[in-house]
């Protein structure tokens, strides 16, 4: 298979991006009222909706009766060039549902399900990591206590240079690439999804590429929390008569 | 060659706040309240390594030494002695499952109710079979929330105000809108009775004949053809 650049001679890439620069990212809240929380997130091209229900009775029993989490993750047929019928992503559902684990207090409410749906509607490369930040951003909607905020980002190389937040052109082959999600934008990672072969010295130089466009990521997720609750917080306040 | 470089936008204030508001401060998940020498963690917040933390985005609430974090956005999380409007979902053996719109369904018990007609007699065995007669699954009721455990939240309907309800329209609103006042029960001028419940629920009646609020929305004929 015939190698191609996605960088030209200058080391821009072909989106117009450097090669540590992360997509503009862009957010609505409170798309479906009847969610308990949901987000339309845009990171680039890649648009995806995300929706989340709890917590709320279950009848579900977990082991320790914790809160039972439920998520989905779907790629709808129009999202990408490919001619291809809607499909559900079980790795992807089970690496997000990992993820949010690890950062929902199952405690907090037990014998209770938390659902997320992520539907990507048009993915450009980066799917998982714009839907680990896209539900991170419902569930904080949600009002359901997290750990932190998650953020995620998906890098690679190419010929050598170490790029993050991969666009559909980065990501197709079988270029190595990995998923890294970390919590509060702090240097420690929460969930890495590796794919493909990569020599053990350039591992390093990856995930400290993504732990900084992690950072960038993070700062972007917090101003949107922090604008989405200016926004709740006019229109729950109420003048005391 | 132009090179864009691109990160958060700069926050602009779009929203006019009171001076009381300026002083309320507004966090999110995983910031740092405060050292945990001085304060206690309450709803909203957990022990960090070294300090409190928050884990819902909204406003600081302080009282005495407890710190929590309030979401302007969540699930109605009951308090002994709301009135709360919810839509039957089950009939079990000696209660009735309710959705409230919060984290677990409610429970409402037959021994809670009051039979219609009035009375408060002790419930039979013929009531048991009876439960469907007076509520089954999709019926709305009005109840008081009476207890309020971590798996299970009973409800009673014990006084003629309470029971099921019967023409009107349902609006659902966020709970975080419905402050607690001394009453819940409105009559509005024009004749109509409004239920402003603490769930976020909103129950509108039209005028009604005073036959139908004794009996509480049930009617048993007692003729024997």
């Amino acid at each position: 298979m015939k190698r191609f650049n996605t960088y030209d001679a200058y080391q821009i890439r072909y989106d117009g991006r450097r090669f540590d620069q992360i997509r503009n990212i862009n957010f609505k809240f409170g798309l479906y009222p009847h969610a308990d929380g949901s987000v339309y997130y845009e990171q680039g091209c890649t648009k995806v909706i995300c929706a989340v229900y709890g917590p709320r009775q279950s009848r579900v029993r977990t082991p320790d009766d914790l809160c039972f989490i439920n998520c989905q993750f779907s790629l709808s047929s129009f999202a990408t060039q490919n001619k291809k019928k809607a499909q559900r992503s079980m790795e992807a559902g089970r690496l997000l549902e990992r993820t949010l684990k690890s950062v929902i207090d199952r405690s907090a409410y037990p014998k209770t399900r938390v659902d997320v749906f992520c539907e990507i509607i048009q993915g450009d490369g980066s799917n998982l990591a714009s839907c680990i930040n896209a539900a991170s951003l419902a569930l904080v909607d949600a009002g359901i206590p997290v750990k932190g905020v998650v953020s995620a980002v998906e890098c690679g190389v190419t010929r050598g240079y170490i790029c993050t937040d991969l666009n559909n052109t980065e990501v197709r082959g079988n270029a190595p690439k990995i998923v890294l999600a970390t919590l509060d934008g702090k240097r420690e990672s929460i969930m890495v999804d590796y794919k493909n072969c990569l020599h053990i010295n350039q591992m390093e130089r990856m995930i400290e590429a993504g732990f900084d466009a992690n950072e960038k990521i993070y700062a972007c997720l917090r101003e949107a929390i922090l604008l989405r609750t200016e926004e709740l917080r006019k229109i729950v306040a109420v003048k005391e008569l | 060659m132009k090179i864009e470089i691109t990160g958060p936008i700069k926050r602009t204030k779009p929203f006019e706040t009171d001076k009381e508001d300026e002083d309320i401060k507004i966090v999110v998940p995983g910031s740092i309240i405060s050292n945990r020498t001085d304060f206690m963690s309450g709803h909203g917040t957990f022990y960090g390594d070294e300090d409190i933390v928050a884990s819902v985005a909204g406003s600081v609430r302080q009282v005495n030494k407890l710190l929590t974090v309030q979401p302007f956005k969540s699930r109605y999380s009951p308090d002994v002695g709301d009135v709360i409007v919810g839509r039957v979902v089950e009939v079990q053996q000696k209660r009735w499952k309710v959705d409230i719109n919060s984290i677990s369904e409610g429970t409402l018990a037959l021994a809670n109710v009051s039979l219609p007609g009035g009375e408060l007699r002790r419930k039979s065995a013929e009531d048991e079979m009876r439960m469907r007669m007076y509520m089954e699954e999709g019926d709305l009721v009005v109840a008081e929330v009476l207890n309020v455990q971590s798996d299970a939240i009973q409800l009673q309907a014990r006084t003629l105000r309470y029971g099921k309800l019967g023409q009107g329209l349902l609006v659902k609103v966020s709970p975080s809108l419905m402050k607690r006042r001394k009453t819940h029960f409105h009559d509005l001028h024009f004749g109509a009775k409004i239920i402003l419940a603490r769930n976020g629920w909103v129950w509108i009646e039209p005028p009604s004949d005073g036959q139908m609020s004794a009996t509480g929305g049930y009617t048993h004929s007692d003729e024997v053809s």
